[in-house]
């Protein structure tokens, strides 16, 4: 759960803008919060070792990479068999994501599996392997037709609620 | 944009390596025997053609306080488009896709509370063409490694 400083709140909120491509970046991040550029670099320390981030760099246009087809494959797993059927998507280097979610009577998917590929055949290739290697062939895969919006979060320090601050 | 190797190689650092030092684009020049100017102009090139989206801190967003889930909806597709640009309004949306599916408008949802993800649900429920839409939080995380390898990089 959140247990930010303020001071780490204006370095979140500095970042929204994200990392200038200059020679001493940190130090116009630290310029825009207020604070220092040893006081940035501590923090974003601090946060890659405890999780707070999960990592620090680039978010690649993959499409302009050539990572053409993005199929979001959906899987009916019984609970019993969750754990080993997301094993094996986990190891393939394709998947980006891998979730377990709850399953509805219309909606009977429980397990997502994000595959990037050059093409439709090489997503759905790398999807026949996950079926293929755990016998679970209840799946369907959803390209993307339309890109609707993609964008970064936008963090900012929450409202004090009442009797806070 | 064409890639050539110190391209591909730049890629792959600042996506899995970026080093949080005062001066990490020079950094980067030496581990890869080039100039800190050559990475800057080469990383200018890749931005303006959209290859890099920006580089900043990728945030958990549950260790900010926030509660995060992905949403699906069944939209006659002669509307889809138009609850679409509805739900992109939304700033708590972060990802919004058409699918090829029954289910086919899908769209991520990062907000302050379990109760502002069901105020955003509950107004997408009362637009014309939309016949349901559900909320699928993640119960389990198994994976998540965004990383995407440059012909000719580290591994592709």
């Amino acid at each position: 759960m959140a247990d930010l400083s303020s001071l780490d709140w204006t370095i979140v909120e500095a970042f929204n803008e994200g990392l200038p491509l200059a020679p001493r970046p940190f130090a116009e991040v630290a310029r825009r919060a207020g604070c220092s550029e040893d006081e940035v670099l501590a923090r974003l320390r601090a946060w890659r070792d405890e999780g707070v981030i999960r990592r620090f760099g680039a978010r690649v246009g993959h499409r302009r990479l050539g990572y053409r087809a993005n199929g979001m494959s959906v899987w009916a797993v019984p609970p019993c068999g969750v754990e080993r059927v997301a094993e094996a998507m986990v190891r393939q280097p394709e998947v980006s994501h891998c979730y377990e979610r709850p399953a509805f009577d219309d909606w009977p998917y429980s397990l997502y599996a994000m595959i990037h590929g050059a093409s439709e055949e090489e997503v759905r290739a790398v999807a026949g392997r996950i079926a293929e290697e755990t016998g679970c062939r209840d799946y369907e895969v959803l390209f993307s037709a339309k890109e609707y919006k993609k964008t970064r979060p936008f963090f900012s320090r929450p409202e004090p609620g009442p009797g806070q601050e | 944009m064409t890639l050539d190797a110190l391209d591909s190689a730049i890629l792959e650092w600042v996506q899995a390596e970026f080093p949080l030092v005062p001066a990490p684009f020079a950094e980067l020049a030496k581990e890869l025997g080039t100039t800190e100017q050559d990475v800057l102009d080469r990383l200018e090139r890749m931005r303006r053609d959209g290859l890099v989206r920006d580089i900043g801190p990728v945030f958990d967003p549950v260790r900010l306080g926030c509660t995060t889930t992905l949403c699906a909806a069944r939209v006659d597709p002669a509307r889809v488009d138009e609850v679409a640009a509805f739900v992109s309004e939304f700033p708590e949306v972060t990802h919004n896709y058409l699918r090829e599916h029954e289910y086919n408008l899908w769209f991520t949802l990062i907000a302050e509370s379990r109760a502002r993800i069901e105020e955003i649900l509950g107004a997408v429920r009362g637009r014309a063409g939309v016949m349901a839409a559900r909320s699928l939080p993640a119960l389990r995380r198994y994976k998540i490694r965004v990383h995407f390898a440059a012909p000719g990089g580290a591994d592709g």
